[in-house]
């Protein structure tokens, strides 16, 4: 278990950069989720910690250690990958005891680890089995089982549940954050799904274009999100971003200076009658009933989209004029050209 | 109905039945036949049995034709797999020029064996070939292939790997871009060495492909001829003669049609023996390996 500290670190392939400076120091024990779109460098900077990839210029350190030009090996990190990279000729047991074995582990040691791993994740009936004898979630499993043997100080996990079923994905997330939280290792997790970040997550790092955009735990990030890329990328349905300019018949109030976009969270629509706040009018285009809450989709008198999420089955129609509002505080401001908050 | 519906079928797939039968399977049976009868030109077949496989088998010069065969496969073969190997690895590993330098490693076959011989007898005649000068020169030892038995078989071993390396080392390498390389990189982090990892990971993922590689390559082997035909005639005094050139020379030099027809059945006889040895040793290699 150990701390990891990345400074202004930086990478190129070639002369295009992937990862363009990079400041992050994780805690003893932390479950970081680096989340940003496909391409944003979140793979090259996780590769770059676990040493498959090389620094191009910055620091990185695991426990203190400048670990920028150590062999993976030695950096106590296990990794995670999408593909679970196991060892298709190995069996289940000689898959987790690989790693053991090359650190010159004396027998006993490696027999007790391995049944210790193999009775914490469930796969005691496997482990003579051959990985093409799995099926995705048991191999994932046999994946975290190779990381955790080896008690190391980090885990890197990349992707590790984009190639799963919906369900699955949704109770190997939960057995992860569980999981970690009983071993109490630092982690860094990958991924591009917001909702699987957010649910991981003790700190979230929203990264874009190789750029980090924001640090936070969850909540943070999604009541305060502190540029315009984070606005849109976190929550779902996404924020409603509407450009002031063009929405001029709604009264916004007073403004802080350089606000150009306004956000409005779908859930803080209310459409209870109006005492105070921010009346928006419009129609009802669309609904989508998704069981306990509904999108309703509104076209704004002034010709702007909005999505509002509201509770039950909102009880309107698609063609109904409706006169909604929102609180003041719930409204979230942006300078347009430079994307940051305003308020 | 089960049975009227083949006859329905039976003209559709008769086409295939009777090109099967027409160039594999009678001329089989024929040779089979012949091989129990003695025979040539001008002459009724008599029945003489076992005789001419007896012949054969007994005949000194068979026994040195196969002795040649089974040196040049064994030599020749295991050479190529590991030039074929070592090369498929460095251009996986990522080499400058790797385009380039891939087009030139397949060019050999895309030649003609023959012309391929007719170069090699060009560049390594004893007098005025290029690499024979080049040799002189640098003070080094030329291969006198014509008067030296060894030094022609070896000329015949370096030109069989010549020619066959692309086919060998193709297949490897298309089976060593297939594996993974995510799992390079988990066995870096499982602290493997580049030679463990070469142990562990490439050596059994490859297996099939080597299996299949050797197999090949030990029946194409097995038939040696154009080389040796085309280089020595299997001289000098039959000293490099192999058995597909004995075959040959019973054959059309002699025309001893029994005795070339056993030597036939034999060589088909001896490379089966030789590719199912080899297949069982290699896949109990393979599976221990994975074990171990
Ligand atoms: N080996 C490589 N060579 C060149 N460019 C690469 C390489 N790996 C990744 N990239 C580029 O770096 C950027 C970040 O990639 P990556 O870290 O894989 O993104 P993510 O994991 O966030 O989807 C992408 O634009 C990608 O095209
Ligand atoms: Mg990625």
């Amino acid at each position: 278990m150990a701390a990891i500290e990345l400074v202004d670190l930086k990478k190129n392939y070639g002369s295009v950069p992937a990862v363009k400076g990079i400041d992050l120091s994780v805690s003893d024990g932390e479950m970081i989720v680096l989340v940003g779109p496909s391409g944003c460098g979140k793979s090259t900077l996780l590769r770059m910690i676990a040493g498959l990839e090389s620094v191009t210029s910055g620091h990185l350190r695991i426990a203190g250690k400048d670990v920028g030009s150590v062999e993976p090996a030695d950096r106590d990190i296990a990794m995670v990958f999408q593909n679970y990279a196991l060892y298709p000729h190995m069996s289940v047991r000689q898959n987790l005891e690989y790693g053991l074995k090359n650190r010159g582990f004396p027998r006993q040691d490696i027999e007790r680890r391995v049944a210790e791993a193999a009775a914490i994740l469930e796969i005691e009936p496997y482990l003579e089995r051959r990985p093409r004898q799995l099926s995705g979630g048991q191999r994932q499993r046999v994946a975290m089982g190779r990381a955790i043997v080896r008690n190391p100080a980090a885990f890197l996990f990349d992707e590790p549940l984009s190639n799963l079923d919906a369900k699955l994905r949704v109770q190997m997330r939960v057995e992860i954050r569980k999981l970690q939280k009983r071993l109490g290792t630092t982690s860094i997790y990958v991924t591009h799904d917001q909702l699987e970040a957010m649910t991981l997550a003790d700190r979230l790092v929203v990264m874009n274009g190789g750029r980090i955009e924001q640090i936070g735990t969850p909540i943070e990030v999604y009541e305060r999100p502190q540029t315009l890329f984070v606005a849109g990328f976190i929550g779902s349905p996404p924020m409603n971003l509407i450009d002031v300019g063009q929405a001029d018949d709604v009264d916004w109030g007073e403004l802080p200076p350089q606000t150009g976009v306004v956000g409005v969270r779908p859930d803080a629509v209310c459409t209870a009658p109006m005492t105070e706040g921010i009346g928006l009018s419009g129609v009802v285009e669309l609904i989508e009933p998704i069981g306990g809450e509904s999108h309703v989709h509104l076209l704004l008198n002034g010709g702007q989209a909005l999505i509002a999420s509201v509770p039950g089955k909102a009880g309107v129609a698609e063609g109904d004029r409706v006169n909604w509002h929102i609180d003041r505080a719930d409204l979230h401001c942006f300078d347009k050209s430079t994307g940051r908050r305003t308020d | 109905m089960r049975s009227r519906s083949i006859i329905g079928i039976a003209p559709l797939l008769a086409p295939v039945h009777v090109l099967i039968l027409s160039v594999i399977v009678l001329p089989s049976l024929y040779v089979v036949w012949l091989s129990l009868n003695e025979s040539s030109f001008g002459q009724a077949p008599t029945f003489v049995g076992l005789q001419n496989y007896i012949d054969v088998i007994t005949d000194p010069a068979f026994r040195s034709a196969l002795w040649n065969t089974v040196l040049l496969v064994v030599v020749a073969v295991h050479i190529e797999l590991a030039l074929g190997l070592g090369m498929a690895l460095l251009f996986a590993g990522g080499l400058p020029f790797r385009r380039f330098l891939l087009v030139a490693v397949l060019a050999p076959y895309a030649v003609s064996e023959v012309i391929a011989v007719v170069m090699w007898r060009f560049l390594f005649d004893p007098d005025v070939g290029p690499v024979t000068l080049m040799l002189q020169s640098m003070g080094l030892p030329i291969l006198d292939w014509s008067f030296e038995p060894s030094h022609a078989m070896i000329l015949i071993a370096l030109l069989t790997i010549w020619l066959h390396l692309p086919f060998t080392f193709i297949i490897l390498y298309a089976a060593r871009l297939a594996i993974p390389s995510d799992l390079y990189e988990a066995a870096r982090i499982d602290g493997a060495t580049a030679w463990q990892a070469f142990k562990r990971v490439t050596l059994p993922l490859l297996g099939p492909a080597i299996v299949v590689a050797l197999l090949f390559r030990y029946i194409f082997a097995f038939r040696l001829f154009s080389e040796v035909w085309l280089l020595t005639q299997g001289g000098p005094a039959r000293s490099t003669e192999v058995v597909a050139v004995y075959l040959y020379q019973e054959a059309f030099s002699y025309n001893a049609f029994g005795t070339a027809a056993a030597t036939a059945w034999i060589m088909v006889l001896a490379s089966l023996l030789l590719g199912a040895g080899y297949v069982f040793i290699l896949r109990r290699q393979v599976s221990a390996n994975a074990n171990a």
